[in-house]
């Protein structure tokens, strides 16, 4: 899983924003239960270098798309946890609509075109 | 479990933040140990002794200089994008009050000076709700008061000209008064508002501090 993971490093760094907006769009994390979200859903083929994912979320947080508070939890001292704003929504939307169509046009490309609209 | 291995590792990851406030390190170290700590308890659920899980768990989060510098490089990014909106709104008060106050000192009717009030004190409030919403959370309360201190010298003018029309005449104008008191009242408003917004923002008081 870590051979994958290297192999995905370059394709996580500029999409590592995405993932975080994605994992919060369910509920409100905490950064460690954010970083087990992103590795879960990926059948832990994707696992984020846990040192670079506060960086992400001080910018997302900067640019209004996640907010932060820190609170108590049953168990153990108060963690900061974050949730995705409005603007957040609108964020991922646009990136997950980005993506889908970055992800089409490679795909037409390595499968020769077989998967866009031909030309007539 | 060594306390202290974490403790050293949480100095170190710290280092290279020396240029934040003290209030935003403090509230990342204590992150990063809750994190660290929910990872050593994951790897010592796995097996790992305490003190490897910990190593471990270390090792995972990544080398702490180089987690800290990354860190501290975003946060200064994010204080620069949070400091756009402070700029413009400091540029777009200063332009009007400048406008507004030298056309007021130009005209010298004191009439005009009650109505010019009014449209400064109204110019100024949308402002201060502004900074009270928007500002960078980090910068110092006094940061924030610059953007007013156009209008503190529009209010200082204000109150000399009706000193100075007491001597010309013997008495106070009235509505040189009103518009001074008018001013100061307005000025006073917008401070207060914007204390009261920053003090809101600030992690120090607004979070349930970590235990």
């Amino acid at each position: 899983m870590r051979r994958s993971n290297r192999e995905h490093g370059e394709l996580m760094k500029g999409n590592t924003p995405t993932l975080i907006l994605a994992v919060l769009a369910e509920a409100p994390r905490h950064g460690y239960a954010i970083a087990r979200e992103i590795e879960r859903r990926s059948q832990e083929a994707l696992s984020l270098g846990e040192g670079s994912l506060y960086p992400a979320l001080r910018l997302l947080e900067a640019d209004g798309l996640v907010t932060s508070a820190w609170e108590p939890q049953p168990s153990g001292p108060a963690r900061r946890v974050y949730s995705l704003t409005d603007g957040g929504r609108a964020e991922l939307a646009k990136r997950t609509r980005s993506w889908r169509e970055f992800v089409q046009a490679i795909e037409g490309v390595i499968t020769g075109g077989s998967h866009g609209p031909q030309p007539a | 479990m060594d306390p202290n291995q974490l403790e050293r590792y949480l100095d170190q990851l710290e280092a290279p933040l020396a240029q934040l406030p003290g209030a935003e390190r403090a509230l990342w170290r204590e992150e990063v140990r809750q994190h660290l700590l929910c990872l050593a308890a994951a790897h010592e659920e796995l097996g790992a002794e305490p003190d490897a899980a910990l190593g471990a768990a270390l090792q995972q989060f990544g080398d702490p200089e180089r987690q800290g510098r990354a860190y501290g490089a975003a946060a200064r990014r994010a204080l620069g994008r949070r400091a756009q909106p402070l700029c413009r709104s400091l540029i777009a008060l200063t332009m009007c009050t400048s406008a507004l106050g030298s056309h007021v000192f130009a005209d010298g009717n004191i009439g005009h000076f009650l109505w010019i009030s009014v449209a400064i004190a109204a110019a100024h409030l949308p402002g201060a709700l502004f900074l009270a919403q928007k500002a960078p959370i980090r910068l110092p309360g006094w940061a924030l008061l610059l953007p007013f201190t156009p209008y503190l010298a529009f209010c200082s003018l204000y109150t000399v000209e009706a000193i100075r029309d007491h001597f010309r005449h013997g008495f106070f104008a009235p509505l040189l008064l009103c518009g001074a008191a008018l001013n100061w009242f307005g000025l006073a408003l917008c401070l207060l508002i914007v204390f009261l917004g920053s003090r809101r923002r600030d992690p120090a008081t607004r979070a349930t501090h970590p235990a």
